[in-house]
């Protein structure tokens, strides 16, 4: 086995300690399934099962170190054939790649840069022991009984003579991120850049996970002192493809904070996906070779995100004998309805029938009678007739007698 | 053909004195209009004006045999702000295929959606319902370059007015109720010619 410990010297001393931390162990997990924090300031990770995907160990922990570096994280990494000795080797940037290099390394290394409590050291350095090596070459009673078994079992550990109990860290299984920014965000480019950083984060997730998401919610809280009862700013990012590409995310992030006017300052951001599911490839044409369906699916979704999911719909027709209700717009991309009604319709329907004076239209043929509703208390009935205005121009008329009365335009043939 | 014409007959954008370069083009499945429009068709990737006078007077009837000719070949077409709503029993006996036949409400991004979809250049044919309010040139200009991206047939309809008239396009129609139309203007510059829409189909 080969282990990898990554070192940070400065990570306690960060104000977003515990999301870094796990900022870190997500990007690490893209490596390896065997990672454990050993302490606070020092992850570890098994690769040797990993190697197989990369020329060799220095290739995978160049783009391992790289990754994080990009956050601006300051690390050292040590390497060794076990997890503990790792975790001591990556204190000092040192590398051991089996267990010889390890027992030379260990046999020099000096007591005072053991990671133990200073009066452990003190009472060590007291007896004459000034290496590790020193220590080893004591009957293990001996070292039990003067300085303890748990200097024992470390020195052990060290040497791989037992092994180190870790405990893996996991993903969590629901994305939940939250952003508490520094200041509170007051525009929509603030909150666009808050939401770009954490995006790296989610895509990091998803990725690792081998999962894409549909739904992305994004829950803002607003000052409390400024809006008591304000509700939060709730913006919902709808993908008709799932997906995890963090550029098609910003994208339509950006088209849905254009239109958005904040009303008073923000001082939380909470992130949550929603609708995740395992990736799946996508399929290309088998003739064209292109992802259509993708691009299409990229498309729709930019549409709804600048004009709201009720902006872009089918009309579809639903199986009514009364004309307002024999369609519907269909927001989903759902097989529409079969139809059966065969009579002569306009071209146009208007939403709502709109009162009209017969005297200014000559009626051309009907009247074709519709009764309807007396099932549900909603007696309907009208006669329905083409007529044509003084200019010619064609339309839906009907005569009502239950439950108004009246003459109403419902229709045009155009 | 030498290798010069092949590569010049590739090229729609240059100018060949009387040769004109044939087009790519769509039947309006309307006989008489196909045999006096210059591609024999709705010209793709271009942009076609239809002045309705008034609104309703019959351009959507028009588009009708275009709009299922699209959607049965599995090509999205795009309604943009269409003044009412149109009747999806009407659209399918004219062998409009609905789930390929897609709405966009409010006026607002009309101009903005109609550059999207052009842009993607995925869609058969994109109709476009302008308000009262004129478009500007530079605003046409855009829609051309993004109707140029893909093979849909970009047709504005707008109110006939001597402002709207004004409209750069390829072939410019007016539509009259009966549905009554007349080409008034079109690339060859031909005789100007009009006819009943039902009569001709």
């Amino acid at each position: 086995m080969i282990w990898v410990g990554l070192f940070f010297p400065k990570l306690s001393e960060s104000a977003d300690y515990h999301h870094i931390k796990k900022v870190i162990a997500q990007i690490s997990y893209g490596y390896s399934d065997q990672i454990h924090w050993i302490k606070p300031s020092i992850l570890v990770l098994e690769i040797q099962k990993s190697l197989l995907m990369y020329e060799n160990a220095s290739s995978l922990l160049t783009q391992l170190c790289k990754q994080i570096t990009n956050l601006n994280i300051e690390l050292r990494y040590g390497v060794a054939p076990n997890a503990m000795a790792a975790s001591l080797m990556a204190t000092k940037a040192k590398t051991c790649w089996n267990q010889n290099d390890l027992e030379k390394q260990l046999d020099i290394w000096s007591i005072e840069d053991l990671p133990l409590l200073s009066k452990a050291i003190d009472e060590l350095i007291s007896c004459g022991l000034k290496t590790v090596g020193h220590l080893k070459s004591q009957s293990s009673d001996q070292v039990i009984r003067r300085f303890g078994m748990h200097c024992h079992q470390y020195i052990a550990q060290l040497y791989g003579e037992i092994p180190t109990i870790i405990q893996r860290w996991s993903p969590i299984t629901d994305y939940y991120h939250r952003i508490d920014p520094t200041h509170p965000v007051e525009t929509t480019q603030q909150l666009e850049h808050q939401i770009r950083q954490a995006l790296m984060d989610l895509e990091n997730w998803l990725v690792q996970n081998d999962r894409v998401l549909s739904t992305l919610i994004i829950r803002c809280k607003h000052e409390a002192l400024s809006h008591k009862n304000q509700p939060d700013l709730l913006i919902e990012i709808g993908l008709s493809q799932p997906s995890s590409d963090k550029n098609h995310l910003e994208h339509l992030i950006h088209l849905k904070l254009e239109n958005l006017i904040i009303q008073s300052p923000l001082i939380g951001i909470i992130i949550r996906c929603q609708s995740i599911q395992n990736h799946q490839p996508p399929q290309l044409d088998l003739l064209t070779g292109k992802q259509r369906n993708h691009l299409w699916n990229d498309l729709i979704d930019r549409l709804r995100m600048r004009l709201g999911h009720e902006g872009l719909s089918n009309v579809m027709p639903c199986p009514h004998h009364q004309p307002e209700q024999s369609w519907s717009w269909c927001y989903k991309n759902d097989p529409p309805n079969i139809v059966t009604d065969i009579r002569r319709r306009p071209t146009w329907i208007l939403s709502e029938p709109s009162p009209c004076s017969p005297n200014t239209l000559t009626l051309e043929s009907g009247p074709e009678r519709i009764e309807t509703g007396w099932w549900e208390a909603r007696f309907c009935q009208r006669d329905y007739w083409v007529a044509s205005e003084p200019n010619g121009r064609r339309l839906w008329v009907f005569h009502e007698h239950q439950p108004r009365t009246g003459w109403f335009i419902h229709g045009i043939f155009g | 053909m030498n290798t010069v014409e092949q590569l010049l007959s590739k090229r729609q954008d240059i100018w060949r004195g009387r040769q004109r370069p044939q087009r790519m083009a769509i039947p309006t499945g309307c006989n008489v209009l196909d045999q006096h429009l210059p591609d024999q068709g709705w010209p793709c990737g271009r942009l076609i004006a239809l002045y309705a006078n008034p609104i309703g007077s019959g351009e959507l009837q028009l588009l009708l045999p275009t709009l299922a000719e699209q959607t049965q070949r599995a090509f999205p077409v795009m309604l943009i702000s269409p003044p009412w709503v149109p009747c999806p029993q009407t659209l399918h006996q004219a062998g409009v295929c609905l789930e390929h036949c897609l709405i966009i409400h409010g006026r607002n991004h009309g101009l903005w959606a109609t550059e999207q979809v052009l842009r993607s250049g995925l869609c058969g044919a994109v109709v476009l319902w302008l308000g009262p309010k004129n478009i500007t040139d530079s605003t046409i200009r855009r829609l051309q370059l993004a109707c140029e991206n893909g093979p849909a047939p970009l047709f504005i309809i707008q109110t006939a007015n001597k402002h709207s008239m004004l409209i750069r396009s390829a072939i410019k129609l007016l539509i009259e109720p009966g549905p009554k139309i007349r080409l008034i203007h079109s690339e060859q510059g031909i005789a100007k010619i009009a006819f009943s829409l039902s009569e001709s189909i």
